[in-house]
C-alpha cells in the first residue's frame, strides 16, 4: 500500500517468487530489532525497527490510565477497520500487538505502520489543500463525516506532497469522543459531491455494517469502547451521506 | 536565579527518527511572553506563530498563541501527539543569570 514503509522494503528485499506477506502480518509477528522512547508527553510512543522490514510505531495501552477514556487501541482499531471496509486505503495499518519490554514485562498496545513519503499537514499551514486533490479531500472528509471527527486539525493528517495522497491518523479518545474542534477536512469539503466510486463504496459498506454482528466488532477493537454506539453512528452518517450525495 | 518553563517539540526525519524542532520558554517573571529557540522559518514554526493551536486543556473556543503565555505552553502536547509531531509536557529549569 502507498507509503506505509513495509511495502518498500519489499519491493527490494522480497523474492520474486513466493507467498506474499502482508503489512498486517508483519506488524504482528515480525521480529523487533531495535525499540526506543520517543520523547514527548501525552501518550508514551515508541519507535520500533523490525528486522529486514520497516518501521513502526508502538503506542502502549498498558501504560494508560485504567480508563475507557484512554483507551486508545480500541479507538484506532475501529478507524482501521472502517477504513478497510470502506476500502479507502486512508488510514495507516495497525494492529494490536503485545510485546515484552526491556525487564520481560508484557506491554500491550497498537503497532501502528510508519508513513514514510508524506508530511504533516500542518507544514503546508493553509495551503494544504494545494498540496492534495479534491478527490482525496473528499475521500477522507467522507471518512471524517462517519466517524464524526472531532479533532481532525494540520497536526493529524499527513499529505503526500508528490502524489496528494492524504493519510488520516491520531484516532484516539479526542478524535471520536472529546474533542471540540470538528475536522478541517470536512470544513473544506463540505457542499462537495461524492464521487460515485465513492458511494458505492458507501453502499457497500452499508451491506457490510449489516452482515457484521455488533459483538463481533466490539470483539474486534476491545471491550473498553462504546463500539456498538460508535458504529450505529457511523451507519447513520453513512445513510446521511449516500441519500445526500454531497458532503453535508 | 532565574525559573523558566519550557516546551521541546519534536518532528521525525524519514527514519522516524526524532529531531527537535524548537524550544518554547517562558521566564516566570514575564508570564506573556514565550520565547522561541529555533528556526522561525521552519513552516511549522510560522503555521504556530500565525495560526496559533486548540485549548484543550480549557476547553475554550478560539486558539492560542506564543502570547498566551502558560496556557499556550500546556496545550502543545495536547495539540501535538500523534508521534509524526510530538511536544513534551511542561518542564521547569532554573538558570543563573
Amino acid at each position: 500500500m502507498e507509503g506505509q514503509s513495509f511495502e518498500k522494503q519489499h519491493e527490494t528485499s522480497k523474492p520474486e517468487t513466493g507467498p506474499e506477506i502482508s503489512i498486517e502480518s508483519i506488524l504482528e509477528r515480525g521480529e523487533i530489532e531495535e525499540r526506543e522512547d520517543y520523547l514527548g508527553y501525552y501518550w508514551p510512543i515508541q519507535r520500533i525497527k523490525i528486522k529486514d522490514d520497516g518501521i513502526a510505531f508502538f503506542k502502549t495501552e498498558t501504560k494508560e490510565p485504567e480508563s475507557s477514556y484512554y483507551a486508545r487501541g480500541d479507538y484506532e482499531t475501529i478507524a482501521i477497520k472502517l477504513d478497510r471496509l470502506l476500502g479507502f486505503n486512508i488510514v495507516p495499518t495497525s494492529v494490536k500487538r503485545t510485546i515484552k519490554d526491556d525487564r520481560g514485562i508484557e506491554d500491550r498496545g497498537i503497532m501502528e505502520c510508519f508513513i514514510d513519503d508524506a508530511e504533516p499537514a500542518i507544514k503546508f499551514s493553509i495551503d494544504w489543500p494545494t498540496k492534495t486533490t479534491q478527490q482525496e479531500i473528499v475521500k477522507a472528509a467522507v471518512f471524517d463525516y462517519l466517524i464524526g471527527a472531532r479533532d481532525r486539525h494540520l497536526a493529524n493528517f499527513l499529505i503526500n506532497p508528490e502524489t496528494g495522497k492524504i493519510w488520516l491518523i491520531d484516532h484516539a479518545v479526542y478524535m471520536f469522543e472529546t474533542g471540540r474542534h470538528g475536522s478541517l477536512i470536512h470544513d473544506e469539503a463540505r457542499g462537495k459531491e461524492i464521487p460515485k466510486e465513492i458511494l458505492l463504496k458507501l453502499v457497500a459498506l452499508l451491506e457490510k455494517l449489516d452482515s457484521v454482528p455488533a459483538k463481533d466488532i466490539a470483539t474486534y477493537a476491545g471491550e473498553k469502547v462504546e463500539v456498538s454506539s460508535i458504529w450505529r453512528r457511523i451507519k447513520e452518517n453513512a445513510v446521511a451521506l449516500v441519500n445526500a450525495k454531497v458532503i453535508l | 536565579m532565574t525559573l523558566y518553563y519550557f516546551v521541546d517539540l519534536y518532528e521525525l526525519d524519514q527514519n522516524a527518527k526524532q529531531r527537535k524542532i524548537a524550544t518554547f520558554k517562558m521566564q516566570e517573571d514575564e508570564p506573556g511572553k514565550v520565547e522561541i529557540d529555533g528556526d522561525h522559518e521552519h513552516p511549522i514554526m510560522r503555521h504556530i506563530i500565525f495560526e496559533g493551536i486548540f485549548d484543550y486543556k480549557n476547553a475554550r473556543p478560539g486558539k492560542l498563541y506564543p502570547y498566551d503565555g502558560m496556557s499556550f505552553l500546556e496545550n502543545l502536547k495536547y495539540y501535538f501527539r500523534s508521534g509524526y509531531l510530538l511536544a513534551t509536557d511542561v518542564q521547569r529549569a532554573t538558570i543563573d543569570i
